[in-house]
């Protein structure tokens, strides 16, 4: 039953209405509420195996052919409208461009000296993604995203494709982006590493010091050492460190992040702010690494890093003459 | 009510959830996007019976909630909040444009807010995040320019399929 509107000089028409005496929202509200937060309790206690996530394996395999056409027809009007917008500076930008095509064209002799002292180096202390885990990379669109304040990136390419759940994805830079956290048939979700629910990484500092990194949400970074004895200097960068421990989950070499202030350690231990490489607001492309490899070939890896041929405990050379 | 407007709210919820993570994603000015399927769950709150468009809320967030990896129901919860709260102001959208953009805005911010802080004691961090503030501040300002025109748009829709002398929130 509803009363009639009331009237007011404010509002001539009439059109302010008291709610009914029968409206029950406030209590189906606080129901949902409870429903809501019992939902998100069993969600994180079941650690992405739960009703939660079978439902979002369900919803990627409907949604995501829908997400790839749409993004077909929409990039390129999205792309227009941007180049029209910058109409204008294309000019200028023009110019500018041309100056900076002279400098480059100078640098790139510099570059080119550097470039082979660095690529040694590289290779010398296997800072680098492995060649083959390069080619075998798998090349994925970003199709969506989360939330408004969810920075998780829904990818084009699924089990099909070879991409699987704990695979580390990185940037066209080679910059790390995150993990894949779930794998459909024709497309998979990316936590990336500024997500609390990403796995921490461990990372190499200069002079080989070894650190934690770890999500603090969106966009920020944390950084811990333990047991340090020396201080970080702001802008470190930082790398995958690689298999350590019980932890294989990045190669290493991937590029994560820089420090973002200079620390002291206190009480041995070192906590900064990290920036990531990788701009995860704007990446539009990744890179799906296939990590970790099959363990025949995380031995000969090793084999080969430690240039001493064989590697001990295999079958085959333990059976040798 | 119609439940042929249930159905409708339900179809122009599902289309905007499915804007919001394909599309805007790459349109962001200023690092933030409008958040499209929190502001059609506020437009059609409005025609629906209280406690149907309260539902309606917690269904869109779901969806929300299928495409991330936040704690599965946190859009949920926000959502049937920004949703309590257009029943509960709902009659303030009939003063005009300008009062339903700056409902529209504030409600926008109550269910981001909730976003935050609720994720942020489930242990996402979000508020700690550094761009929070921008988006709290920039979503909601969006959506009040946004709103400008879904709102006639979706009212208009919605009375092409509703009997004629029928306004926003008035039960039939």
């Amino acid at each position: 039953m509803v009363r009639p509107p009331i009237r007011s000089a404010r509002n001539p028409g009439g059109f302010r209405r008291p709610r009914p005496r029968d409206d029950l929202s406030a209590y189906v509200a606080v129901g949902l509420m409870v429903i809501s937060l019992l939902l998100m309790t069993f969600d994180i206690r079941s650690s992405s195996e739960g009703t939660g996530a079978v439902l979002r394996s369900g919803a990627k395999f409907l949604v995501t052919p829908v997400q790839t056409g749409v993004n077909a027809v929409v990039t390129p009007i999205v792309e227009y409208i941007d180049s029209l917008a910058n109409l204008a500076g294309l000019r200028e930008e023009n110019d500018r461009l041309r100056e900076r095509i002279e400098e480059l064209e100078l640098e790139a002799v510099r570059v080119g000296h550097l470039e082979a002292q660095v690529e040694e180096m590289g290779v010398l202390l296997a800072l680098r993604i492995e060649d083959d885990l390069q080619e075998q990379a798998i090349t994925a669109e970003v199709i969506g995203r989360g939330g408004t304040l969810d920075s998780t990136l829904i990818i084009d390419r699924g089990t099909v494709d070879g991409v699987h759940t704990g695979q580390p994805v990185v940037d066209g830079r080679g910059a790390l982006v995150g993990v894949v956290s779930e794998a459909g048939e024709q497309g998979a979700t990316v936590v990336p590493i500024t997500s609390r629910r990403a796995p921490g990484v461990t990372v190499r500092l200069a002079n080989g010091r070894r650190g934690i990194i770890e999500g603090q949400g969106a966009g920020g970074l944390l950084l811990s050492i333990l047991d340090a004895r020396a201080p970080v200097r702001e802008g470190e960068m930082l790398i995958t460190y690689g298999p350590f421990g019980d932890s294989d989950s990045f190669p290493k070499g991937l590029d994560v992040g820089r420090v973002t202030a200079s620390a002291l350690p206190r009480a041995g231990v070192i906590e900064v702010e990290v920036e990531p490489f990788s701009d995860l607001d704007r990446v539009e492309y990744v890179m799906v690494i296939p990590w970790p490899p099959a363990p025949d070939q995380i031995g000969e890896d090793a084999a080969v890093e430690a240039g001493a041929g064989p590697v001990e405990g295999r079958p085959e050379e333990e059976a040798g003459p | 009510m119609s439940v042929r407007l249930v159905f409708l709210s339900l179809l122009l919820v599902v289309l905007a959830v499915l804007f919001q993570t394909t599309v805007f994603h790459s349109v962001r000015p200023f690092g933030a996007s409008p958040d499209l399927a929190l502001l059609t769950v506020i437009a059609c709150v409005r025609w629906l019976k209280p406690e149907t468009g309260v539902l309606l809320g917690f269904t869109a967030g779901l969806m929300v909630d299928l495409f991330g990896t936040a704690p599965f129901g946190l859009y949920a919860l926000a959502f049937t909040l920004a949703a309590y709260a257009t029943v509960t102001v709902g009659s303030r959208f009939d003063y005009g444009l300008h009062y339903s953009s700056a409902a529209v805005g504030g409600i926008t911010f109550a269910g981001l807010g909730a976003v935050a802080l609720i994720g942020t004691l489930f242990g996402e961090g979000t508020l700690g995040s550094p761009e929070i503030l921008r988006t709290l501040v920039l979503v909601p300002v969006y959506n009040m320019l946004l709103g400008l025109a879904v709102l006639p748009l979706v009212g208009r829709f919605f009375a092409l399929w509703t009997p004629s002398g029928m306004k926003a929130g008035r039960l039939p």
